[in-house]
């Protein structure tokens, strides 16, 4: 399978970085996967005038050469994999920007040309994951919703197909654990990942 | 009121400006003091910087590139987001300005060996969207309007404990009559004019 894996923490020796590079190991074994580290691209996260303006038709053949590389590579992906760090309850902006610049008609769905409905075009998609961490204890998150993982197992898992199996992988109240914790979480990234 | 009004959208000419056109012109009819953040206008960079990320638990005074940003935010007893809904929820320019601007000492307080973080912005009384989608309220729904979740949990937990919400949307943006919209944006002007 080829498998796309989305990356956005600020810190290269973060526990983000970490995660990564477990999920790198453990998918390397099986698969071709593709990397995409949005800090490490110096990824500008905001959709621009001109790619509103030409939203419609832009996905065909994008201006900006790095997101006409990602239009390809998630056109071409089996698997899609996105690793964050949680900020407010969701993703970091340069992951939202990358779902808004990437994802555009075309690409992630298409709009009906009669009655302008939304339809998805990710069918190709086989596996949907987000990993992720959270500061917050599981409580808190329960209590305030988690709207990163809705953004991912929800939004961007409609517009794959039905066969499409998402999964979520998550580590709560990262900094009251101990080291051990955090060990075994990216031993649990490796092994999930290997198993894909 | 002192109504903070943060508002982005890439392009002049789209529903979400002409909504926060109608926003200010309410407001200014109103009476209320308005302050304006415009994301784009500003050139606002959402990207939280490795730099950054290191100092999130500096005092706000060493992060003095957003001092404008906090002084607002300090400021405001009503806090109105104008923003087109992009995958359920904001545009990654509005995210990044909560994941920056929301800053220790600012939004939120961390006590020494507290597990959990304490509100900062008791001033803030009110918290209200103005936000287009281009899906239906169904598919919203379903999908669990993560952006809607993210303002009135998240963001208002650190508010004033009996700070009131407001959600005035509009859905099928690319399917409604003009008829529709131009009684959404009467129905804004009217709203905060209040």
């Amino acid at each position: 399978m080829r498998v796309l894996v989305v990356h956005a923490h600020p810190d290269p020796e973060s526990f983000g970085a970490a995660i990564r590079d477990a999920a790198l190991r453990g998918l390397s074994a099986a698969h071709h996967v593709d990397l995409i580290d949005l800090y490490d691209l110096d990824y500008q996260p905001d959709l621009t005038t001109f790619e509103w303006d030409h939203y419609e038709e832009i996905g065909a053949d994008h201006p900006d050469a790095m997101v006409r590389e990602h239009i390809q590579l998630l056109k071409g992906a089996d698997a899609l994999v996105l690793i964050y760090p949680t900020l407010w309850g969701g993703m970091p902006a340069m992951l939202k920007g990358w779902l808004d610049r990437t994802m555009v008609p075309g690409v992630a769905f298409e709009l009906h040309p009669t009655s302008r409905k939304v339809m998805g075009s990710l069918g190709h998609l086989r596996h949907l994951i987000g990993i992720t961490t959270y500061g917050s204890p599981r409580f808190y998150r329960l209590l305030v919703g988690d709207s990163g993982r809705r953004t991912v197992q929800r939004v961007v898992r409609f517009t794959c197909g039905l066969r499409c199996r998402s999964r979520w992988i998550s580590l709560d109240a990262l900094d009251a654990r101990p080291a051990s914790d955090r060990i075994e979480f990216l031993d649990t990234v490796e092994r999930k990942l290997a198993r894909l | 009121m002192h109504t903070l009004v943060v508002v982005t959208h890439p392009s002049p000419t789209s529903l979400t400006r002409a909504a926060f056109g109608r926003v200010l012109a309410g407001l200014e009819s109103g009476g209320h003091e308005v302050r304006v953040i415009d994301l784009d206008a500003e050139g606002f960079d959402p990207r939280l910087s490795l730099d950054e990320k290191r100092r999130h638990l500096d005092p706000p005074e060493s992060k003095p590139d957003l001092s404008e940003h906090f002084a607002a935010l300090r400021w405001a007893e009503r806090l109105v987001l104008v923003y087109p809904t992009w995958f359920g929820g904001f545009p990654a320019r509005l995210k990044g300005w909560i994941d920056r601007s929301w800053a220790s000492g600012v939004a939120f307080e961390l006590p020494e060996g507290a597990t959990r973080i304490h509100p900062g912005l008791r001033n803030i009384r009110r918290i209200e969207v103005v936000t287009s989608h281009g899906g239906s309220r169904l598919l919203n729904l379903l999908q669990g309007n993560p952006g809607k979740l993210t303002t009135f949990r998240m963001l208002r937990a650190l508010c004033h404990p009996l700070c009131r919400r407001r959600f005035t949307a509009i859905y099928d943006i690319d399917r409604v009559d003009p008829a529709t919209v131009s009684i959404w944006l009467d129905d804004i002007e009217k709203r905060y004019a209040k």
